[in-house]
């Protein structure tokens, strides 16, 4: 694999850490918000010891065939987790009618696994290539629907709390923190100081996690009761415009994110594959 | 060459391009009031379509009236009646996906037929502008009835 720039680095995880908080289910709050924030700093905190080992010239390939057989089945099994929330969250994104019913899923399903199969066959390279294009696309979209958000909501559904509480919503966060993994593997084939990497990828993290929850808090809290995915409902109810909503490129943006991030997870799993029967 | 083609063709295939949703074999519903059971759909041509139904039928015994698909994202007014009202609210988003701007108000069919839509909702828009109301859209509404 060829070295990352930190940019790229940031990007291609960020896309897939972005995909999981679409995916988000169930009630947020403020409370979410801080309970998934906290979680991330203490991960960069955690993750300085590491990058300092990466910094000595160490990396996850190095470490013997063992650790990579286990790296490999861990992308395997948060790919599997990917394309369920994937599969979950397409339930409410609104897709016009001649998609629905068995013909329509069989094709959607067919769709995903041609598009990561093709994706996984062209090898990290081309993934990591167009991680900043498809992170800007992401970026743009995100960007609209937080201004709508500040434009249109609802300030005071920052006070509504629900049943949230803060030890079971950092719990949550750290479950959901599953491209840690990818972190670890690429953060060894990144350009530059490792310790500088991973906190701009981290201090990334802390920032679009934040616009993203209070976004989907400040648009959707008054309903959070009958809103099941809070962050796809916030983006469905985005209307930047009167007589425009935003439904079309937030559908794009899940289905190439959700695409992506399997991708990246199988990848990385065939890269480690390819290292091991190198090794041997 | 051969990438080319078969991309173009998933783009026919899978992005609804063979759709035949044409305009005109749609129409798109502009004002709803639910009464009871007493339904009245206006729609954007001005026709008016008024019938006896339970919402979640609605929508399909409209289609069947008119024989013409039923289009409700750009719905701008709904009035509700005697009704329940936050389960015809959470209907009307998560299954009609109303549009979020769409005003809500509370009264009875007769309104629909003694104003216009546009009075309606330019009235109920220079109120809250005054903040002599609270806001009207649909979400606003919904999350006073929830909470």
């Amino acid at each position: 694999m060829n070295k990352l720039t930190k940019f790229r680095f940031a990007s291609v995880i960020l896309i897939s850490d972005i995909f999981v908080l679409f995916c988000l289910k169930g009630n947020i709050s403020a409370i979410t918000a801080g309970g998934f924030l906290s979680g991330i700093l203490i991960q960069a905190i955690i993750s300085v010891p590491f990058a300092l080992w990466i910094k000595k010239g160490k990396s996850i390939e190095n470490c013997g065939n063992f650790v990579k057989i286990i790296f490999m089945i861990y992308f395997l099994l948060w790919a599997t987790a990917i394309f369920s929330m994937f599969w979950d969250t397409s339930e409410v994104i609104y897709i016009p009618s001649q998609n629905s019913g068995i013909f329509g899923k069989i094709s959607v399903l067919s769709a995903i696994g041609l598009v990561c199969a093709y994706m996984t066959s062209a090898g990290m390279k081309t993934l990591l290539r167009s991680s900043v294009i498809v992170a800007g696309m992401g970026a743009v979209c995100i960007l609209i629907v937080m201004t709508s958000a500040l434009l249109k909501s609802d300030f005071e559904n920052i006070k509504i709390i629900r049943s949230e509480k803060f030890p079971n919503e950092f719990a949550r966060g750290l479950i959901l923190s599953g491209n840690l993994g990818s972190f670890a593997v690429l953060l060894g084939n990144a350009k530059g100081n490792a310790v500088t990497n991973s906190l701009i990828y981290f201090s990334a993290k802390i920032i679009i996690t934040f616009i993203i929850l209070m976004t989907a808090v400040l648009l959707s809290g008054g309903i959070m009761e009958i809103t099941d995915f809070p962050v796809v409902m916030s983006a469905q109810l985005s209307q930047p415009f009167p007589s425009q909503r935003i439904d079309s490129l937030f559908l794009m943006i899940f289905s190439i994110f959700g695409v992506f991030s399997i991708a990246l997870q199988t990848c990385l799993a065939r890269y480690l594959f390819k290292s091991l029967k190198r090794g041997s | 060459m051969k990438k080319i083609l078969i991309s173009f063709l998933s783009l026919i295939l899978f992005t609804g391009c063979d759709s035949d949703g044409h305009i005109q074999k749609r129409n798109y519903l502009r004002s709803l009031s639910v009464d009871g059971d007493n339904i009245t759909m206006v729609f954007f041509n001005d026709d008016t379509l008024n019938f006896n139904s339970d919402i979640s039928s609605a929508k399909y015994i409209a289609e069947k009236l008119t024989g013409n698909e039923i289009f409700t994202g750009h719905t701008e007014l709904i009035i509700l009646g005697d009704c329940d009202k936050k389960n015809i609210l959470t209907f009307m988003i998560e299954k009609w996906k109303v549009s979020p701007d769409c005003i809500i108000i509370f009264g009875n069919e007769n309104i629909l037929s003694e104003k216009n839509t546009d009075d309606i909702t330019g009235m109920i828009k220079i109120k809250e502008k005054n903040h002599e109301i609270p806001k009207a859209d649909i979400i606003s509404t919904l999350s006073r009835i929830l909470n």
